[in-house]
């Protein structure tokens, strides 16, 4: 099958001028994947920052009415409130989590934040294979697991564990007056935040006892429920029998309160978005400067197309299909160069940076629609494309 | 307009068989005092096989003149009919498909770089849009064989000098099988040998086909290619 007019013409305007273009694609590429580097590391802040809820062994968060973020610390929630919602129908099961944020003096004589969980033993609150496997020791008080993805501070530490050598950290709150030494027995996999370098979990014991937090105070009760209920139905009961006193979120919901917290309540997810906008703008302007480079380049030919009888809509089919092969063309690589810098940043950061079919999509979309305006933009110029300009 | 024909505009006996019929054209570039006329009150026929030079001095309004027949000037006063388009109020794509069915040859050959010779030439074709492609195909490679370039069918332009170029915009323009080409100074960019032989090929191609051909010209050389000879000076037609 052949090829239309304008498909073929597109094809070899931009083959007949590549060298000319190499720079201003190069520019578009670059902007594209500034494009990839912002979404990819809003998406890994809004992971990083909902590991942990992501991780929680339960089908209902019940949190203080004033809960804002598990990222920092909470308004604390009665723990008799646990009682109270193991007496609704429909649940099968409730624990405590408790959660502190603090500092570990590093080997180094350095400090590395850390995230301390501290859970009730004999009542599972983290669905992670690491945790479940060390319960039986976290019972003893002073221990805890410490994340095997922490970040630089805690190298030597996970190396001595991962030695099958025995170790131990020194918990430090905002004035180090705590050193607190806790021995730790195992390991487990969740990843850091942007905010947070580590995780321990350790039982809520040993947690109170580090940080002197009463018995009757708990940061987040998790619920279970009733094989056969649902879980909406089960949490609107809830948050109808206790009132003011808790606030009753399903999982999902949490994890995307959590989510909501950065993007809408602290001013990063902004950034990161007008990160993404610059990127188009530059990626628009590149392609915008590409297309007239073109355009200006081919104006003759076009006006000779003019004379002959084809109409405007060809020309602008024309451009539209080099705006569009261009994007064939560089998207691929932008996606491979993202990809690269992903590994670096996975790397150097722990972060989980990863692409996604539907971040792939986002930015497949927000790049076309640079294309659009860029299109949009130099069409105009077509209007210099005049058959009186052939004769003398 | 009702004002009498220029005493020296050759005029058709059989109005029939006109390709092109102008009566009383005027066109001006601005208005008033600082208007200048280009054309004054400018007739004139070319008949189906017939071919017609326009001769004249350099801003004698040729060029004008053959773009207003060409549908790609609007003019202010006078009638031009081209090939039964009155193109005197023309919509654009009345005009588009008058030009679809002209064929054109300018001073310069102005062929896509980026195509080949065939396909130069077959952009030609496209806007009639009934062609299949391998029917397109065929009829472009038998027009560059026509001007003697048939094995460089898939060359590109940059491969060609001027005037194997200048014979690629030839056959670009007689493709179609026009009734009715227009050129504009063809030979004013080739040397006198290459500009001869171009305007040679162009006139057999314009007989062996039947079309008439309007062709301006300052070029001496190329006068007695001619059926008849227009002089235009300062916008009015001299004689013939």
């Amino acid at each position: 099958m052949r090829l239309p007019l304008s498909t073929r013409l597109a094809l070899r305007q931009l083959a007949f001028l590549g060298p000319r273009l190499v720079g201003p694609l190069a520019g578009f590429g670059v902007a594209i994947v500034l494009v990839f580097t912002q979404i990819g590391f809003e998406n890994a802040l809004y992971a990083s920052a909902t590991g942990l809820a992501r991780a929680l062994a339960a089908d209902l968060v019940l949190v203080n009415r004033n809960f804002a973020t598990m990222a920092f610390p909470q308004p604390w929630l009665d723990r008799a409130i646990l009682l109270e919602a193991g007496s609704v129908t429909g649940v099968a099961a409730v624990a405590p989590l408790q959660l502190a944020t603090l500092q570990v003096v590093t080997e180094s004589g350095g400090m590395a934040s850390a995230w301390a969980v501290g859970i009730d033993p004999d009542a599972p609150a983290l669905d992670i294979p690491g945790v479940a496997a060390a319960t039986a020791r976290l019972r003893k008080t002073g221990t805890a697991v410490v994340d095997s993805r922490s970040r630089e501070g805690y190298r030597s530490i996970l190396a001595t564990l991962a030695g099958g050598a025995p170790a131990a950290i020194v918990l430090a709150g905002p004035n180090r007056t705590i050193g607190a030494r806790v021995d730790l027995v195992g390991l487990f996999t969740l990843g850091p935040t942007f905010f947070i370098d580590g995780t321990l979990v350790m039982s809520d014991f040993t947690l109170r006892r580090v940080f002197g937090t009463p018995a009757a105070r708990i940061s987040l009760g998790l619920v279970t429920v009733t094989p056969g209920f649902e879980a909406a139905a089960v949490a609107a009961e809830l948050a109808r029998r206790l009132g003011e006193d808790a606030r009753v979120f399903t999982k999902e919901s949490f994890i995307e309160h959590e989510t909501r917290y950065y993007r809408v309540n602290t001013p990063i997810g902004i950034v990161f978005r007008i990160g993404v906008i610059v990127g188009l703008v530059i990626g628009a302007v590149f392609v915008g400067q590409t297309l007239a480079t073109i355009i200006e380049a081919s104006l003759p030919e076009y006006a000779v197309l003019k004379a002959i009888g084809h109409a405007d809509g060809l020309l602008r089919r024309t451009v539209a299909q080099i705006a569009l092969v261009i994007t064939v063309l560089v998207f691929p690589l932008t996606v491979a160069a993202a990809l690269a810098i992903y590994a670096l940043a996975s790397d150097m950061t722990g972060l989980d940076l990863t692409l996604d079919a539907r971040s792939l999509l986002t930015v497949l979309a927000l790049t076309l629609a640079a294309m659009a305006v860029a299109v949009f933009a130099t069409l105009g110029r077509l209007r210099r494309a005049d058959p009186l300009d052939l004769f003398a | 307009m009702n004002a009498a024909p220029d005493p020296a505009v050759w005029a058709a006996d059989d109005g029939g068989d006109a390709l092109v019929t102008v009566r009383d054209l005027c066109f001006s570039y601005g208005r008033g005092e600082t208007g200048r006329t280009v054309l004054d009150r400018v007739s004139m026929e070319v008949r189906r096989g017939e071919i017609v030079l326009l001769t004249g001095p350099s801003g004698s309004g040729k060029t004008t003149l053959l773009t207003i027949v060409g549908g790609m000037r609007r003019f202010s006063a006078g009638s031009v009919v081209v090939l039964g388009t009155e193109l005197s109020g023309a919509g654009r794509p009345a005009v588009d498909a008058l030009r679809r069915r002209l064929g054109f040859v300018f001073q310069r050959p102005s062929l896509l770089r980026s195509l080949t010779l065939a396909e130069n030439v077959a952009v030609a074709l496209v806007p009639e849009g009934y062609l299949a492609p391998a029917e397109s195909d065929r009829r472009a490679r038998r027009a560059l064989a026509d001007v003697g370039l048939g094995s460089r069918a898939d060359d590109l332009p940059g491969t060609l000098s001027g005037g194997q170029q200048q014979r690629v915009a030839v056959a670009r323009a007689m493709v179609r099988a026009p009734p009715l080409v227009l050129a504009d100074e063809p030979t004013a960019a080739l040397d006198g040998a290459n500009g001869r032989g171009v305007v040679s090929l162009m006139m057999q191609l314009a007989r062996s086909s039947g079309a008439g051909v309007l062709l301006s010209t300052h070029d001496e050389r190329i006068f007695d290619v001619a059926d008849r000879r227009l002089h235009l000076v300062d916008g009015r037609l001299e004689g013939g």
